[in-house]
């Protein structure tokens, strides 16, 4: 388009959206020590988001009052015990209409023969989903502005949901088609059929837990259910690929 | 009222922005794997700071296959599947620090020997600021 008067006014129209952040929240949780048969001891906050509607969040938490922050979902292993300890202390979420749950995970070390309390700081934010009950009304920010031209925001390039379906004793998975040309960043949840409100994160740990697998051209979503954990999987993934690689 | 299928032009909605990226990896040079055995962890790592940040990990495991699997604190995968493994990884993705970790495991799952192919356990980083 040529500007033909650079002193009228020019608006900035975007070819791609970007996520709309549609609050926040923090807080803090403090687990009791957990022991070899009790282990994990949890704690839970729920914070009532009131939008209605389920949303789509990402979080990160310290368990060491702030010098490291780490994504809900993740754990610092415990490596110098020798035998490796892989569940330590976490932070992870789900979301229906009402509640965004955040639970904190305290796991005994069964290579130390320790339990220890653990308290965590979380911090969430909430992201509108591709589709929405509305009207929605969006909590507060820090930000004042939607949109900075000094930061690179995650553009959305598709989105949309798919059904992966893959019984107990098989495995399976479904192809988007993207041809990006590289690999782009992406964000996924499940809603599984048996828990219909709940939106959760696309996986926990686990052998037969969905995940979601990149190229250049194809978002997979695969699941492995051969195994003796394997479930019989029905769950809805809603997703994005963004423009940014 | 908001549809949340457009860009609003205003305040009360924020993007995620991202500001660092990176690519890093570890190389396993392939080997033998006694029973009841494991090789890690294979650690790759690249500093980031993530202070009000929300990260985005993937992994490649390069020799074994050509794509990327997404991270989500945690992925475990059996080779050639769960009901026939002979072999495990689990890759662990967590910062200490300013500093983004990738362990990964490589674990027998069968009663003798395996011999495991050369894996370069290849990274993709990336952090977006949230308004926390």
């Amino acid at each position: 388009m040529t500007v033909l008067n650079p002193f009228a006014l020019n608006m900035v129209v975007p070819q791609y959206g970007i996520d709309q952040i549609i609050g926040i929240t923090t807080g803090t949780l403090t687990t009791a020590a957990p022991t070899l048969i009790s282990s994990p001891k949890t704690a839970t906050a729920n914070f009532a988001h009131g939008f209605g509607d389920s949303a789509y969040f990402a979080g990160i938490f310290t368990a060491d009052g702030g010098v490291t922050y780490n994504d809900f979902g993740a754990m610092t292993p415990v490596i110098s015990a020798g035998v490796p300890v892989f569940q330590t202390v976490g932070c992870n979420a789900t979301c229906d209409a009402t509640n965004l749950t955040i639970t904190a995970s305290s796991y005994y070390n069964f290579a130390a023969g320790t339990g220890t309390a653990a308290t965590v700081t979380y911090k969430v934010y909430l992201l509108a989903k591709n589709t929405m009950s509305q009207p929605l009304a969006p909590l507060p920010t820090a930000e004042v502005l939607q949109y900075n031209s000094a930061f690179n925001y995650q553009k959305i390039f598709m989105k949309g949901t798919t059904n992966l379906t893959v019984g107990s004793g098989a495995s399976g998975s479904v192809n988007i088609l993207h041809n990006l040309g590289y690999i782009p960043k992406i964000r996924a949840f499940r809603i599984d059929a048996a828990t219909p409100t709940i939106l959760q994160p696309l996986a926990n740990g686990f052998v037969s837990d969905p995940q979601a697998h990149i190229t250049s051209t194809l978002l997979t979503f695969a699941a492995d259910e051969t195994g003796g954990g394997g479930i019989n999987l029905n769950t809805n993934i809603e997703w994005r690929i963004y423009l940014d690689g | 009222m908001v549809n949340t299928n457009i860009i609003i032009a205003g305040s009360q909605f924020s993007g995620f922005k991202n500001y660092a990226t990176a690519s890093f990896s570890v190389a396993y040079a392939g080997g033998n794997i006694a029973a009841g055995g494991y090789v890690g962890p294979l650690t790759a790592s690249t500093p980031l700071n993530n202070t009000n940040a929300v990260s985005e990990v993937l992994v490649q495991y390069t020799g074994l296959e050509t794509f990327y699997r997404l991270i989500p604190g945690n992925i475990v995968t059996d080779y050639p599947t769960a009901g026939a493994a002979t072999y495990e990884i689990q890759s662990l993705a967590y910062f200490t620090g300013g500093i983004l970790f990738v362990d990964s495991y490589i674990v027998n799952q069968t009663a003798g020997v395996v011999a495991i192919p050369p894996i370069t356990f290849s990274c993709l980083g990336c952090l977006g600021v949230a308004p926390f």
